[in-house]
């Protein structure tokens, strides 16, 4: 760093009265335009707007008064941020408590015994009105065994005789 | 801290914080006249400097939680002010125009060195009116305020090297306009 900046890094503080400059300082201020160009800059400027003044007995409570005002509103728009903030909390846990086991509810699949008991609830529930004599002939066909029905699958060969089964044997392989 | 050294700046601010008015008071006695002059400094009008200064300390006090303590408290108020000087400059459109003639009222005391004084700051502060914002800033923070370049930096948002490069800036500009 050369002597000018050093001096320009000194100049503020030597013309608020912080520090004196030495010999040498002042021997370089004597001999340079430069520094003695900026100095007097800096010394302008430091006296600048010294007959500025302000009645710090009247500023101080009207900044106060408006301060304490702002205080106090901020604190309130805090308060009523939270308070919002809360109510919000409660509004959305509520709504959570009311959707989540509707939801749940509707997305639950109950286990296979369940269905079928729910199945014959309604099939039996067709039944509430019909007369006990009805429901005895609807029993009656439930409990029917299974042989007497006849099916499709289980044909009744013993009425055929050699060359009827021997047909029936060759329509069934070629099927 | 020993009792017969004065509160820091920082310890003010807690106290304001706080609750402590006296505190408050005492942040406005200490940097009230010191945003005063920056402000006429920077190209307040006189008349508006009392409302500006009044402004300024209020936003002060207002954002006092975000001052953080890097720059100095009053650093940051001028850097407050001159943000509101630059707003109400706008507003007015450039209404603010500083005369040379209203800062050559000679003291019948010393005429001849008032006269000189008063010219030469007239000159300056018409300078001043000519920089950059920034350089402006820069240059009152540090040849008034006595400013180190870190707090200025922290004050404006800015780099200590960038804030010498401005202030070598304006004073080179000052220096051609004054000469």
């Amino acid at each position: 760093m050369s002597m000018c900046d050093e001096m320009s890094d000194r100049m503020p503080s030597a013309a608020s009265g912080r520090r004196e400059w030495t010999a040498e300082e002042r021997a370089h201020l004597a001999s340079c335009r430069d520094c003695a160009s900026e100095w007097t800059l800096v010394v302008t400027a430091s006296n600048l707007g010294r007959d500025v003044t302000v009645d710090t007995a009247a500023l101080t409570p009207l900044v106060l008064n408006r301060a304490r005002a702002a205080k106090v509103e901020a604190t309130r728009q805090r308060q009523l941020r939270q308070m919002m903030a809360v109510a919000g909390l409660a509004i959305a846990a509520v709504v959570l408590l009311l959707l989540v086991p509707a939801r749940n509810k509707a997305r639950e699949v109950p286990p296979v015994g369940v269905m079928v008991e729910a199945r014959g609830e309604l099939q039996l529930a067709e039944l509430d009105d019909a007369a006990p004599a009805e429901l005895e002939m609807v029993l009656a066909e439930f409990d029917d065994p299974v042989e007497t029905t006849g099916s499709l699958d289980d044909p009744d060969l013993e009425g055929l005789d050699i060359s009827q089964m021997d047909s029936a044997l060759r329509s069934w392989e070629e099927s | 801290m020993r009792p017969s050294e004065p509160p820091t700046d920082a310890s003010l601010a807690a106290a304001w914080r706080a609750g402590d008015e006296g505190a408050a008071a005492e942040i406005v006695r200490r940097h009230a006249g010191a945003v005063a002059r920056f402000l006429y400094s920077a190209g307040a009008g006189r008349s508006d400097v009392d409302d500006l200064v009044q402004e300024a300390l209020f936003r002060g006090f207002r954002r006092l939680e975000s001052w953080r303590g890097e720059a100095s408290l009053r650093s940051w108020l001028c850097c407050i002010a001159g943000n509101l000087l630059k707003d109400d400059y706008r507003r007015s459109r450039g209404r603010t125009v500083v005369s040379i003639e209203d800062d050559q009222a000679v003291d019948q005391a010393n005429p001849l060195d008032e006269a000189t004084a008063s010219e030469s700051e007239a000159r300056l502060r018409a300078g001043l009116q000519t920089l950059p914002r920034l350089q402006r800033e820069v240059f009152l923070m540090r040849a008034q305020q006595g400013c180190e370049y870190g707090e200025i930096a922290a004050a404006l948002g800015t780099t200590p090297g960038a804030a010498r490069v401005h202030y070598h800036h304006a004073v080179k500009r000052l220096k051609e306009l004054m000469s």
